[in-house]
């Protein structure tokens, strides 16, 4: 019994192994055959590796006393961004390697604030270009920085003397006040013939104010006004008013008869505005600050007839502009003023410089060592010329600084609605 | 230029600017009088008055409650707003003062959290209202403000745009300037009456003097205190309605007056209610008197200059007591 039992048992044991031997090598086949069917599977289902996104950093003062700029400047860039990743036919047409990807970050108005973004964007996002700051205080700040870095930056709205000087990486596609503000002096001219003297105002703790007014006393010079009041403010007045300016500009001998200022919008709309109520009644002149038909609301309706010097105009008659013009009117429900309309322009133009190097290298600019990308850039951004955007054609000097073919000067027609509130429209005065 | 024109309308704008440092500062003195701690939110209090009065004069849904919208004559507006500030500063009392006066936290630790207070109610107010600069529209303004001015020699009716004038000898000052003066000073004399002449008045002046001894004699102290933070809020938002019906209502519209209302008391005399209006009436006119003379980027450091001489003359300000030395 035992006997047999341990004969059996062997028996049992020896089928055991064929069998096992016969499991395993089925089990290794059948193991097989799902890895290949993974990997088939893998292959249909899953495309080679997707395109890495272009990434380019947008630093902007999206709060802060000029909130107002920074946020119509990134309706602006979204929508360059929503132009270029749907390819939109026939606008901005050429395509990149991989999807767009714009970092868009708030620097507050402040130096400190776009200090933090840029270095961001230049040592952790590692971005290709940056756009931005919004104020050529900041630019002068950051502008160093990026350059030193050899990160191109397209400056949106930076509009002092100086701004593409900063470095070789240092391009803006706002026009500077030097080639801006003259015109609109000159179209007051033309309106109202008999001024003579001028009291200039503009605040001097922010560099694009003091920059205007400079050029603006230089003008006044040129066209052979008499400069008979000039008067400074404080971006802080605005906390109390400008009472006292206005009463100086007012009991002035001679009597002004235009009034010429430059400041960010939001200050310059309270002084136009306190100046009207207290009995300034001869025209105005406005700088870059106040070239947003917002001001209109702003000061409700004291700035009507307002003459202001403008870098984009958006009636301008081109394919490129009317299809930016509907869709930012459909998407923010608002027409595009100067500022959006140059961030837009600044995006494109960096695109459109991603999109010769990818040309001109034949591969992904992804595929390129960060620095020779950069680098690569720069100089596509050098060959600009003549280039089609929104603003008219534009191209940049050997310096980075905007050849601007266009320039527009308006007036400010108030326009009251039935709902009680106040819009306006820049009415084209010459281009 | 007629000097005597020039003179009379850069006091006037001295004064109303003056006035409403002074009220500003008064919420800060009251405060501090009353807890030794400064309120750094006082500024955003300030803000938020103006917003809520805003919002009631231009009609408001209050988050799509109301239907149609709740629109107030302005000078409801204003009361109401002021109010609104008032109730705001109970709350900023329970959340970020109460449970630190228990402890009881150094007074940096309170100053801290009143900075916390004031970024948030300014972050606050830019998601609700944005960081655009809102008016109060002169059409708002009663009619006899504006063109339908009583017809009197000395009152030059104003427009769509434009408040009327007052002739004042040769000069001409806004109608509106001589409200807000009018009002800032108004209240700080109810103000000062409350403190000196009224029982809650001087349920605070024994809070300031020794909360302990108060409660002793069976005042309630919470109740004082939170009293003193409604009206020192209340008025704090009065101020801001003011400066936004002459200027602009934004979020930051507190940071600039707020650093010159701090200004105000320490020339004033730390807790000295009239020191605070006297102080806000000389750092308003140095400013002013700046900017008259043409060097307006100046007109911060000459006011703060002001200040700087005033203390070294006088350290414990201009109507301070001197700090008993103990031994």
């Amino acid at each position: 019994m035992c006997r047999h039992y341990r004969i059996l048992l062997a028996g049992d044991i020896e089928e055991e192994g064929m069998m096992s031997k016969r499991r395993r090598s089925l089990l290794l086949l059948l193991g097989v055959l799902v890895i290949a069917a993974v990997v088939v599977l893998f292959q249909i289902l899953v495309p080679a590796r997707p395109p890495e996104p272009i990434v380019f950093g947008v630093g902007l003062a999206i709060t802060g006393v000029v909130g107002t700029i920074g946020e119509d400047q990134r309706q602006g860039v979204q929508l360059a961004q929503d132009f270029i990743n749907q390819k939109q036919p026939g606008v901005l047409g050429r395509s990149l390697s991989g999807p767009l990807d714009l970092r868009i970050e708030d620097t507050l108005d402040t130096t400190d604030g776009a200090g933090a973004v840029i270095d961001r964007f230049i040592n952790q996002d590692r971005v290709l270009c940056i756009i931005g700051p919004t104020l050529s205080q900041q630019q002068f700040s950051t502008g160093p920085v990026a350059n030193t870095a050899g990160v191109p930056v397209i400056g949106p709205s930076n509009t002092a003397a100086g701004i593409p000087q900063i470095g070789e990486f240092i391009f803006r596609v706002s026009a500077p006040v030097a080639q801006v503000a003259p015109n609109a002096l000159r179209a007051a001219l033309n309106l109202f013939p008999n001024v003579r003297n001028v009291a200039q105002v503009n605040a001097t703790n922010d560099a694009f104010s003091v920059s205007e007014g400079g050029t603006f006393r230089q003008a006044i010079a040129d066209t052979g006004l008499n400069l008979a009041f000039q008067g400074t403010f404080l971006t802080t007045d605005r906390g109390t008013g400008f009472d006292q300016l206005i009463t100086n500009i007012l009991n002035n001998n001679p009597p002004i008869d235009l009034l010429v200022i430059s400041g960010l919008t939001n200050d310059s709309s309270s002084l136009i505005q306190e100046a009207r109520a207290l009995g300034y009644d001869g025209p105005i002149v406005g700088g870059n600050g106040l070239n947003d038909p917002n001001v209109a609301r702003l000061t409700e309706g004291a700035a009507e007839g307002m003459v202001v010097a403008t870098a984009y105009f958006p009636g301008l008659q081109t394919a490129l502009n009317q299809t930016f013009r509907q869709r930012y009117q459909e998407r923010f429900n608002e027409s595009p003023g100067q500022f959006p309309a140059q961030a837009f322009t600044a995006v494109q133009v960096c695109a459109e410089a991603v999109a010769r190097v990818e040309a001109s290298t034949s591969q992904p600019i992804t595929s390129l060592d960060l620095a020779s990308a950069r680098r690569a850039i720069q100089q596509e951004l050098l060959q600009f010329s003549g280039f089609e955007t929104v603003l008219g054609p534009i191209g940049f000097t050997s310096e980075g600084e905007i050849i601007q073919q266009n320039a527009f000067v308006t007036r400010l027609t108030v326009i009251e609605n039935p709902d009680g509130t106040i819009s306006g429209e820049q009415e084209l005065l010459g281009g | 230029m007629d000097p005597v024109r020039f003179v009379i309308q850069t006091i006037i704008n001295g004064v109303a600017v003056g006035s409403v440092y002074g009220l500003f500062a008064l919420g800060y003195t009251l405060i501090f009088g009353t807890l030794e701690i400064i309120n750094l939110a006082h500024a955003a209090v300030f803000m938020m008055g103006a917003f809520f009065s805003l919002s009631l004069a231009q009609g408001t849904t209050i988050w799509g409650l109301l239907d149609p919208p709740l629109r107030l004559p302005l000078g409801v507006a204003f009361v109401l707003g002021s109010l609104g500030a008032g109730l705001l500063g109970i709350l900023i009392e329970r959340v970020a003062f109460r449970a630190l006066r228990r402890r009881p936290a150094t007074p940096l630790t309170t100053l801290i959290s009143s900075i916390g207070v004031a970024l948030f109610l300014v972050n606050l107010a830019q998601l609700r209202f944005g960081a655009d600069d809102q008016r109060f529209q002169v059409r708002w303004f009663p009619d006899w403000l504006r063109e339908n001015a009583p017809q009197w020699s000395w009152i030059i009716p104003g427009s769509r745009f434009r408040l009327a004038q007052v002739r004042i000898g040769p000069a001409q000052v806004q109608m509106l300037d001589l409200i807000i003066l009018l009002v800032a000073v108004g209240l700080m004399l109810a103000l000062w009456f409350a403190i000196n002449r009224s029982k809650v008045g001087k349920a605070i002046r024994a809070v300031a003097e020794s909360p302990r001894t108060a409660s002793l004699l069976g005042i309630d102290v919470d109740r004082i205190i939170m009293t003193t933070f409604f009206v020192a809020s209340a008025l704090g938002g009065a101020a801001g309605v003011l400066v936004g019906m002459k200027n602009n209502v934004s979020p930051f519209m507190g940071q600039v007056p707020g650093l010159k209302a701090l200004a105000v008391i320490v020339l004033g005399g730390l807790g000295d209610i009239t020191g605070a209006m006297l102080g806000g009436l000389v750092m308003g006119i140095a400013e002013v008197l700046t900017q008259a003379a043409g060097l307006a980027s100046w007109s911060d450091a000459v006011a703060f200059g002001v200040m700087f001489l005033i203390l070294v003359a006088r350290p414990q300000g201009l109507l301070g007591r001197a700090r008993e030395q103990r031994a």
